[in-house]
This record gives structure tokens, sequence and C-alpha cells, in this order.
């Protein structure tokens, strides 16, 4: 035992497991991975990621969530767009039918460009069409006397500028479309009367 | 800096798509609203072709076609042949049948067909459809009619 006393506390030539480490002796050792844990100066460096590693990180995982979230807004969007799209289309060939009706039942009382609200007389009742460009819909609304017989809501594609007129004996709805390259045309042929002007 | 480029072709990736689906999206959008003006050009020449009668079919057509051909660059064709179908009763049914073709730049796009029936007797029905009875359908896809609306 009394040799041991100058032995050095750490034989520098074989690891020493489960014994306390001198940070004199240990100071020399490093890792060639730096994701390893590393010793400098006697203080123990934990494993992890640098500052700027997680920063750039975080900025990609920012720039990935921003996109996203504008993907999906555009496809939601595009959704509903096409919802509204095809239920105008849908709800144009009911307006057809309703408009055709209500023209054969029309007496011709003036030409030209009708406002909205547009009231067409009737022989016991009457209809008006009415335009609300704010949520894009066609009213029409048949009415007996003092009493609503019939209330129908028809959508129209949103921009659209729908505009009634008679001439010829037509009653005419037009539906400009945005960008003013199509137009819906519905023509109803209207009653002949005696008080045609 | 792997990261970089995987994420970078990601974005680049999504973008894409989106811009072809919205792409896409809008060409079908305006096909159809293309196809339903040319559907409601037909059942407007529907309308008008039932003051058409025996006498003044011909001209009538015309007149129609110029009209409807105006707006939005839809050709309006209509072509018309008068049948007389002898039943076996005796009495005869004779009217006119009208084919309407809405095409833009020669392509078809709504074909529509309407037939004005005059009474046997060749008298018109009283109220205001001059040329008789009339019955309509229409072609939604090119496709042969079979049938009456």
């Amino acid at each position: 035992m009394a040799s041991n006393k100058n032995l050095p506390h750490v034989n520098q030539g074989e690891p020493q497991y489960g014994k306390a480490r001198d940070p004199a002796v240990t100071s020399t050792v490093q890792s060639k991975n730096p994701h390893h844990a590393t010793r400098r100066n006697g203080l123990r460096q934990a494993a992890g990621y640098t500052l700027l590693e997680t920063l750039i990180t975080l900025s990609l995982l920012t720039t990935l969530a921003v996109a996203s979230v504008t993907i999906i807004n555009s496809l939601t969007q595009e959704g509903i767009e096409s919802a509204h799209g095809r239920q105008s289309r849908r709800d144009i060939h009911r307006i057809a039918n309703f408009l055709r009706d209500d023209a054969a039942r029309t007496t011709i009382t003036n030409t030209g460009t009708l406002a909205w609200p547009v009231t067409l007389p009737h022989d016991s009742s009457q209809t008006v069409y009415d335009w609300n460009e704010t949520d894009s819909t066609l009213t029409r609304t048949e009415t007996a006397g003092e009493q609503t017989t019939q209330t129908e809501r028809f959508l129209l594609p949103k921009g659209s500028e729908p505009q009634m007129n008679t001439a010829d004996a037509l009653l005419t709805l037009q539906v400009t479309l945005t960008g003013g390259n199509t137009s819906w045309v519905i023509e109803g042929m209207m009653k002949q009367g005696e008080s045609e002007q | 800096m792997i990261e970089c480029v995987i994420a970078s072709v990601i974005l680049a990736s999504c973008s894409i798509a989106l811009v072809k689906w919205t792409q896409s999206a809008n060409q079908l959008k305006r096909q159809a609203n293309t196809h339903t003006a040319a559907v409601l050009i037909a059942d407007n020449a529907k309308q008008r072709l039932k003051k058409a009668t025996l006498a003044n079919a011909a001209a009538f057509v015309k007149d129609v076609e110029s009209d409807l051909s105006k707006p939005q660059g839809f050709e309006v064709t209509i072509s018309h042949t008068e049948f007389n179908d002898q039943r076996e009763s005796g009495s005869a049914q004779r009217g006119l049948h009208f084919k309407i073709t809405v095409s833009q730049e020669e392509t078809p796009i709504a074909v529509a067909h309407c037939w004005n029936l005059l009474m046997p007797d060749n008298v018109p029905p009283s109220g205001n459809d001059p040329a008789g009875t009339s019955a309509t359908t229409t072609e939604q896809d090119g496709g042969p009619v079979d049938g009456i609306e």
C-alpha cells in the first residue's frame, strides 16, 4: 500500500470507469463530435444544439407554418367561391323559370331599364324582384293583396350586375359577370294587353 | 443547410400546386359560366320561336338568329323542318321542329330542340301562342334527344 502513495491518482493510459474524474486530467479529453458532450476548462457541456441552429430551425418552422396557413386559406377561399358559383349557376335557371312565368302574366306597361326593386303587376297579384348587392342575392316576392304568398331568394355571382329591362314585349334580365366577358341573359315573353305602350 | 433546401423544395412544390389548382378552378368556372350563358341563350331562342308559324318560319328563324347572336360572341344557328304526322284516326299532326345550336368559335356548346305543334285542322288554339302548343327539350352535352320535356 505504501508504494501506491507515489502513484498518480489517475492512470492516464487507461480509462477509470466508475471513479471520480480529475478536472485537471480530463480537460484534455475532447470529443470529435460537436453534438456530444465536451469538456473544456474543467466544465462539462451538455449535449444539444447551438443557438444558430435553433434560430434557423425556428425560422424554417415559422416560414412553413405561415406558408401552410396561406395555402389552406387560399384553398378554403377557392372552395367557398366554387360553391358560390355552383349555387348561382343553379339559381339562374330557377330565376329563368320564375321570370318567364311572371313575364307571361305581366302586361307591358313601360319600356326601358327598370330600377330595383322591379314590380311586375299581374291580374290579381304582383311580383317584386329586388337586388341586394351586399350579399349578391335577388329576391322574388309575390303578393296577393296585402298577403305575401311566395318569397324566393336566388344567389348570383359575386360582383355581378343584374339589370332588368323591357323592350318589344320582352322582359329581359341580364346578369353581367365579373370581368364583363360573359353575361347571362334571360328573356320572358310578356303578355300583350290593351295597355301596351 | 440540407434542411433549408428541403424546406424550400416543399414550399415551392406547394406554391406551384396551389397556382395550378387555382388556374384550373378558374378555367372550369369560366367554362361553366359560358355553358350556362349558352343554355340560357338556347332557352331564349325557344321562347321566341313560340311565335313562329308555318308561314313565317324561315324569316322568323333568321331574325331570332341575328338577334341572339349579337352578344357575347356566341353564334346561334337554328334549323327548322316541317312535319306532318298522319295518325291512324285520320287526323294529321302538323307542326315545326326547331333545332337550336349555340356555339362559340365553331364549337357547339348547347343544343336544344323545340316543337311548335299546330292543331289538326290548322287552327291555332286560343291564347298567346299563335303557333299552337309547343314542346321543348335541351341537349346538355351534345347527345341526341330522346324525349320531350
